[in-house]
């Protein structure tokens, strides 16, 4: 058993937050605040190899985990779930034979230029897609909509998920003769909803074998819920850690707020909370990278996510009082996040439900 | 990271079950079901740790030295696990934490007599902390041991001293020096059972466990029942924290029971159509103590791990405690709602598991105050955790 993360890790670590620190301050980030998708960090990340290792051409899932706690504390206008977990490692692990090519696109341009769009409304499973396929002549016309598509407005090309009688399946298709509208959504990140009435898609396109979409899916959850949950660790720990010193600084009735055992307390169980995320992450992490069995794991891990997520930044709000809400401190940023990281993908109580089936299946 | 068990660690645990499922003999568990033995100190408890004396099951934590098998924290937390699963009431406090102090810092004669004793399963011992005036605050005892003779004379009173109607030997803390700070006067002793100044009157408590009021009346005890250095029982009391913590919010009981009770609740019908588990509350239910059984199990495993480290924070373990505590009264509550009014019946025809997970329910708010109260947990999170100021 070992609960300690290695000295690679903790290299990487130091310098994605030095990197970050120029892309993080409160000016640089207020550039934003209409449009929360900064390019010329994706560029950087690029640049110094911490999307794909530039010696292998690989993605390293690990370094994208650390990346997303790090993107996660700094508050950055940036979440790489969409190109680099869904696109990018579904691709590399379904041995798509056009992989170099698009590797070779991103390293040069350092663009946007994959995406996902998996998520459905009212949908709260992404591994059962409700838009359909039926086959025709020219491949599968499909029927229904996509929403909170991540950057599929500037994307070229993005990778769908449809049903069809012979199940599942998952293709990669231009973006250009698309119905593509951008959302306004609360937190400002760039999502799209896509209209999929009426689009072909080839069997070229196709990334799939028949039997395997399913199976494809479920892993792109399991990715995007390890991603989810450690964009939460990152902020979760940036809240706490502001509620700690806003309260130890602010004084009433002439001592600090936080001498208070009322308010001391509400700050350690925001502490018990971060713990919580954080082992349940490590664990998920472990059995991942370890190739083990983690659905139940992962519905848990999303079950926390959302719950502790709702419950610190909502205590953070309290803790910080007046401030909490002030667009001219930083916490309302995270809990903008935190809300949509609680919300997407399905959420707290739908993972619950599955965990719960899963758990009282009478074998 | 690497987040399990290792083979040699499984294979301890699977030893274990089979070890104790042969250990606890039909007329073991019939004794360990009626009330008056909850805590031990029945014949058949007392056979038993006699056999597990003999196979070399006690004194895990041990230095080898003094006859113990030296286990690491994580294996120490196993045989915590596996023997809690069974519901035995292991004396773990005479074993695992006055027995190696004993004989790490006990005198020639403790060490031969009471250390070995302890080593064979034939001595137990109850603890002698709390006051009436001094729980949480313990440091504020007031229980005296004055130089009398070549020995010392002692006179107190103490609460909770759980044990201590069977208990051969109370390991006591008594205050020996009145002029220094509270933490520092202070000195531990082994104080016998049949010395005509000790008495105790039993308290009986929610959960059906008796604990006592111990009372020590002039009570005279040689050199040799000292233990350590004079005035260092401070340190002696709080090294034995680490053992608590092992016990205190170990996961193996409850995952115990919620595995008995999912299996139970797949296999009994509410009409003729569905079992308990296909009943949709009753699922939601069951994955809730799932997730907190998850995370409490890795609380655990973290705490054990930093201990095997010696990176075992206050933090850490104020965490654990607070966590496992409250997890229980959860857990607890919502498996009593999965059966129902049955969970309080006691008839034995009706009754769900022989009432093991009523009686937990009752027994389980012992933990939130007992062990350091939750609320001085959290000063200690907020304070040393996230540097805030000092609670008032």
């Amino acid at each position: 058993m070992d609960f300690s993360s290695s000295s690679e890790e903790k290299l990487i670590r130091e310098s994605l937050k030095k990197l970050l620190e120029s892309f993080s301050s409160e000016d640089y980030l207020k550039k934003f605040d209409s449009h929360r998708y900064d390019p010329a960090l994706l560029s950087e990340l690029i640049d110094n190899g911490f999307l794909v290792d530039q010696d292998t051409n690989k993605i390293n899932f690990d370094v994208i985990k650390i990346l997303s706690e790090e993107l996660g504390y700094s508050n950055s206008p940036l979440n790489p779930s969409a190109l680099v977990s869904d696109v990018l490692i579904t691709l590399q692990e379904s041995s798509f034979k056009g992989l170099s090519e698009i590797l070779k696109d991103l390293l040069s341009n350092k663009l946007y230029s994959y995406t996902s769009a998996l998520n459905e409304p009212l949908n709260f499973e992404i591994e059962s897609p409700k838009v359909n396929g039926k086959l025709s002549n020219k491949g599968y016309e499909l029927s229904g909509t996509k929403i909170l598509s991540y950057n599929l407005d500037i994307a070229k090309k993005a990778l769908i998920s449809f049903i069809t009688d012979d199940g599942v399946y998952l293709a990669l298709i231009e973006t250009d003769q698309l119905e593509i509208t951008t959302l306004d959504v609360t937190s400002k990140a760039p999502y799209s909803k896509l209209n999929l009435d009426g689009v072909i898609v080839s069997k070229e396109s196709i990334i799939n074998k028949s039997g395997e979409g399913l199976y494809l899916l479920k892993d792109i959850y399991a990715r995007r819920v390890l991603i989810q949950a450690s964009l939460a660790r990152g902020m979760v720990l940036k809240m706490l850690e502001l509620t700690a010193a806003y309260t130890s600084e602010r004084e009433q009735f002439d001592r600090p707020i936080g001498s208070f055992q009322a308010v001391s307390h509400r700050a350690a169980n925001m502490f018990i909370d971060h713990q919580e995320l954080d082992l349940n992450l490590q664990q998920a992490s472990y059995l991942y990278s370890s190739g083990s069995d983690l659905e139940n794991q992962i519905l848990n891990l999303k079950y926390i996510t959302g719950n502790v997520l709702h419950r610190t930044s909502y205590a953070a709000q309290h803790l910080h009082g007046g401030m909490g809400v002030a667009k001219e401190y930083p916490l309302w940023r995270y809990c903008l996040s935190a809300k949509e990281h609680e919300i997407i993908n399905g959420n707290s109580s739908s993972a619950l439900e599955a965990l719960s089936k899963n758990i009282t299946l009478n074998q | 990271m690497k987040i399990e068990l290792t083979k040699n660690q499984q294979k301890l645990k699977d030893e274990l079950k089979e070890y104790f499922s042969s250990l606890l003999n039909k007329e073991l568990l019939s004794e360990m079901s009626d009330p008056q033995f909850f805590e031990g100190g029945g014949p058949e408890f007392k056979k038993a740790l006699k056999i597990m004396g003999r196979d070399g099951w006690i004194g895990l934590s041990w230095p080898k030295e003094f006859g113990g098998k030296e286990f690491t924290p994580i294996e120490q937390y196993i045989f915590v696990e596996e023997i809690m699963r069974t519901g035995f009431p292991f004396p773990f406090l005479t074993t695992e934490s006055v027995g190696p102090m004993i004989a790490q810092y006990g005198s020639d004669w403790a060490k031969e007599t009471i250390a070995k004793s302890i080593l064979r399963g034939e001595t137990i011992f109850a603890i002698g902390y709390s006051e009436p005036n001094a729980g949480t605050d313990l440091a504020s005892l007031k229980t005296q041991a004055l130089p009398d003779k070549e020995g010392f004379k002692i006179n107190g009173q103490k609460i909770w001293t759980s044990l201590a109607n069977y208990a051969d030997y109370i390991w006591l803390a008594a205050r020996t020096n009145n002029e220094v700070k509270k933490h520092k006067g202070i000195s531990m002793f082994i104080v016998p059972t049949d010395n005509d100044g000790f008495s105790y009157t039993p308290i009986q408590t929610l959960g059906d466990v008796t604990t006592n009021m111990t009372y020590y009346d002039d009570i005279y005890v040689s050199k040799d029942n000292l233990v350590g250095e004079l005035n260092s029982g401070w340190d002696l009391i709080t090294s034995q924290l680490n053992l608590e913590r092992l016990a205190l919010v170990n996961h193996g009981p409850v995952d115990e029971l919620y595995h008995q009770l999912l299996s139970l609740a797949k296999i009994t019908k509410v009409d003729s159509k569905n079992v308990l588990s296909d009943i949709d509350w009753v699922k939601s239910n069951f994955a809730k103590i799932y997730s907190g059984l998850e995370t409490l199990k890795l609380i655990c495993w973290k705490q054990v791990w930093g201990m095997e480290n010696n990176v075992l924070s206050m933090t850490d373990a104020s965490l654990a405690k607070i966590y496992g505590s409250e997890y229980f009264i959860e857990a607890y509550r919502m498996m009593m709602e999965i059966f129902g009014e049955l969970s309080i019946v006691r008839d034995d025809s009706l009754s769900i598991l022989n009432s093991r997970l009523e009686r937990m329910y009752r027994t389980a708010s012992i933990l939130t105050f007992g062990g350091g109260t939750n609320e001085v947990q959290r000063d200690i999170i907020s304070m040393a955790g996230l540097l805030m100021p000092r609670s008032r």
